[in-house]
């Protein structure tokens, strides 16, 4: 277990820089979760706390040591990876005892702990397999266990379910959870998957072109974003974001035809406006209302989703609704907004509080 | 188009394979009978013709009878089209010998024919019909030709280091062999090889030069693959380009230079030259190859070691060398022979005659005295090791190994 700095870090591959001076505290115990779109340098910021890249400038400290020039095993993390990374010559027993055995680790304690971690693992009928002789899941379970039985100080994930079908994706989900509980040890998680991140995450560092844009709970990060970009990338379906101005405290939508809607701030400067697909209500049309027919609809059991055109620049409005409700398509409707959680940007697109 | 019809096929399919059988059974009977038979192509293009019609026309109803009847009206069809005397050959004495030839001939006429034409049918045929046909008979008449050509100088050399300098001189078209001779006359050729001329110790020469070279490659050309492959240095480009660069240098343009320089400084009348000769122009290939199958396998079990405390040098011998081991076999192998094969060099370096390597030592018998069979033995000898090295390493050539542990 420990604590994990980043002081300043960049790295650049040749003439291309894609970690851009990067601060970052990862507290004992934590599980931290990467996002970010494809290309953002997740896993190279990964692999440069592993040992597995090294950097152009900055320090890593783990446990306050300056780790920085240290070789990935003296850092004392392990790592699991997308492709799983079984040595495919060796079977499951070998696989998970690697690095006890490369420690100079006596023959009957290894067994003994390889044993251990099977059966946390549910990995015990599958000791004497090849990694080629596995399931998906399976291989998935036995990477975790040569990670697990170093002890240690922290864990890192680079999208380690991404290759799994949904179903096995979500109990391994709860698994790495469950594990994460039990062990209590600091973790690292990178992914692209909403829900993995929502739900892990004690924190969740958002990344964009190697830049870190917002650090924090899943709930500030959905409740409060920063600005534009942590919007649109955090929750499901994405925040609806309209072009928008004020005139005499009321919000203007900016369309074709400009539509004052039922809100009001105080705020000044505000050219932007975001809501979630709950924090609209759909309603009979009236003058209250923002005018507009439905043109999709998503029904998925437990909710239903429906696309508004309201003649705002060719924009849907995602809203989300019973799903008990019959849905007419092209049928006309009022959108009423409620007053709570709605956010306000500004041209650079920064959130305004 | 008419291409495209069953009915084409079939008299396409059935000439091709009497015509090219016709050729290659009437080589075959020269070579074993060691008389010369006239090639007569038209017949059996015309039988494999009528045939292949006969076969697309009753391929449903056909059975072992009909097989049966099949070879046997087309032996007998080779018979009423040369009145009795195929091969215009008179003496009763070889009469068996021809129609076991004609036999075979339309047997396996017949059976090419069948498989060629296997649910073929007479009409128009669909795309894929039509595909698979040409193709099988292409890969089919390919594979053939390609068997023979390496087969035939091989059979020709190994009967004709079986003879004696008599038979050889009274017809040295016969290849065919006297069984009734006992082992020491059957074999004198490689008696005399390996008592009056040295012979094991060429074999010994020659084992150990290879053997070398090839540990010399390969201690050389892993880590150095390796390091291509997984590791960034400055100039990596220009090194890995430059690399392949010095195998494009003929060995002709090399050996002068060389043997002025190794006979300046007294090495060159010795295997040691040779040894490091050989590694000095196999290193370069062996390097390219195996850097191709390092860069396949995945990096992340690099890591993944790293991880686990293993150094590179450790990764290298305790990962990347089981993984490739198919690689490493096949580029070993291809080393050795390289090296069992060398000709040039060695007949450059060495005077010596007790330290020969095979290909030089052949060489040596290249004069008047020496005869033909021996020289045909001394080749014999020379390619009988690396076949069954080839012959034995062949299961570890299947790759594969390292699927599996990454996702595909
Ligand atoms: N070995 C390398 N050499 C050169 N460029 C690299 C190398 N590895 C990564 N990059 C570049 O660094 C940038 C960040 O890559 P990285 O793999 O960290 O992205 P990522 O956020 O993990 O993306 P993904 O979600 O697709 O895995 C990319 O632009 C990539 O092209
Ligand atoms: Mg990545």
């Amino acid at each position: 277990m420990a604590s994990i700095i980043l002081k300043n870090i960049s790295k650049s591959f040749a003439d291309n820089l894609v970690i851009k001076n990067v601060d970052l505290e990862i507290n004992d115990g934590e599980f931290v979760v990467f996002v970010g779109p494809s290309g953002c340098g997740k896993s190279t910021l990964l692999r440069i706390i592993a040992g597995l890249e090294d950097l152009n400038e900055g320090n890593i400290f783990i446990d306050n040591d300056n780790v920085t020039d240290n070789i990935p095993y003296d850092r004392a993390l392990s790592m699991v990876f997308q492709s799983y990374a079984l040595y495919p010559h060796m079977n499951v027993f070998e696989n998970i005892g690697f690095s006890l055995k490369t420690a100079g680790i006596k023959k009957d304690i290894l067994s003994k702990k390889v044993l251990e971690i099977a059966k946390i693992l549910r990995l015990e009928d599958l000791l004497n397999r090849l990694p080629k002789q596995l399931s998906g899941g399976q291989k998935q379970r036995v990477a975790i266990g040569r990670a697990i039985i170093r002890e240690p100080k922290a864990f890192l994930f680079d999208e380690p379910l991404s290759n799994l079908d949904a179903t096995l994706r979500v109990e391994m989900r709860l698994e790495i959870s469950r594990l994460h509980k039990k062990l209590g040890i600091t973790s690292i998680y990178v992914t692209h998957d909403q829900v993995e991140a929502m739900t892990l995450a004690d924190k969740i560092v958002v990344l964009n072109e190697g830049q870190i844009i917002q650090t924090g709970t899943p709930y500030e990060l959905y409740n409060y974003p920063k600005n534009l970009f942590v919007a649109g990338f955090i929750g499901t379906p994405k925040m609806n974001i309209l072009d928008c101005y004020q005139r005499g405290g009321f919000i203007y939508l900016e369309g074709n035809k400009d539509k004052k809607i039922n809100i009001k701030t105080k705020l000044m400067d505000v050219k932007k406006i975001g809501f979630r697909s709950d924090n609209v209500i759909l309603s009979d049309p009236n003058k209250n209302t923002l005018l507009g027919e439905i043109k999709f609809c998503e029904y998925l059991g437990s909710e239903q989703f429906v696309y508004v055109d309201c003649d705002i620049n060719d924009k849907l409005i995602v809203i989300k609704i019973s799903p008990k409700i019959k849905v007419v398509l092209n049928k006309k409707v009022g959108l009423k907004f409620t007053l709570e959680n709605i956010h306000f940007f500004s041209q650079n697109g920064n959130r305004i509080h | 188009m008419f291409w495209k019809y069953g009915l084409f096929c079939s008299i396409f399919a059935g000439s091709i394979w009497g015509a090219f059988w016709q050729i290659i059974f009437t080589m075959m009977g020269i070579l074993t009978f060691g008389i010369p038979l006239e090639l007569d192509v038209n017949q059996m293009l015309i039988i494999g013709l009528v045939s292949g019609i006969f076969y697309i026309n009753f391929q449903k109803t056909i059975s072992m009878k009909i097989h049966l009847t099949a070879i046997v009206s087309m032996t007998l069809l080779v018979y009423v089209f040369n009145f009795g005397k195929p091969y215009q050959i008179n003496e009763s004495l070889n009469n068996i010998n021809i129609f076991i030839l004609i036999f075979l001939t339309s047997a396996i006429t017949w059976i090419s024919i069948n498989f060629s034409l296997n649910k073929i049918s007479i009409g128009k045929l669909s795309r894929y019909d039509l595909e698979n046909f040409y193709i099988k008979l292409m890969w089919g008449l390919g594979l053939i030709i390609f068997i023979l050509i390496t087969l035939v100088p091989f059979y020709i050399m190994i009967m004709t280091s079986l003879k004696n300098q008599q038979s050889l001189i009274l017809n040295p078209l016969d290849f065919s062999l006297n069984i009734n001779s006992d082992f020491k006359t059957l074999f004198n050729s490689y008696i005399e090889l390996f008592t009056d001329f040295n012979f094991h110790l060429f074999l010994i020469n020659s084992f150990f030069v290879s053997c070398v070279t090839v540990f010399i490659t390969l201690f050389f050309s892993i880590p150095g693959a390796y390091a291509l492959a997984r590791l960034r240095f400055p100039s990596k480009k220009l090194f890995s380009s430059s690399v392949i660069l010095i195998y494009l240098i003929p060995s002709i343009v090399l050996v002068i230079p060389l043997y002025a320089i190794f006979s300046q400084i007294g090495l060159r009348n010795s295997l040691l030259a040779l040894i490091i000769v050989y590694p000095a122009t196999t290193i370069p290939v062996a390097l390219y190859m195996l850097r191709g199958y390092f860069s396949s396998l995945s990096s992340e079990i690099d890591d993944a070691a790293l991880m686990d405390g293993l150094s590179r040098v450790q990764i290298i011998f305790k990962i990347a060398i089981p993984l490739s081991k198919p690689a490493i076999v096949s580029v070993g192998l291809y080393v050795f022979m390289i090296a069992w094969n060398e000709f040039l060099i060695a007949f450059m370096f060495l005077d010596d005659p007790s330290i020969f390597t095979l290909s030089r030592g052949i060489m040596s018998l290249n004069s008047s005295e020496v005869p033909q069979q021996h020289l045909m033995a001394g080749a014999v000898i020379a390619t009988i090791p690396v076949m069954i090295i080839f012959l034995y390493l062949e299961k570890f050539l299947i790759s594969g190994l390292s699927t599996g542990g990454v996702k595909e």
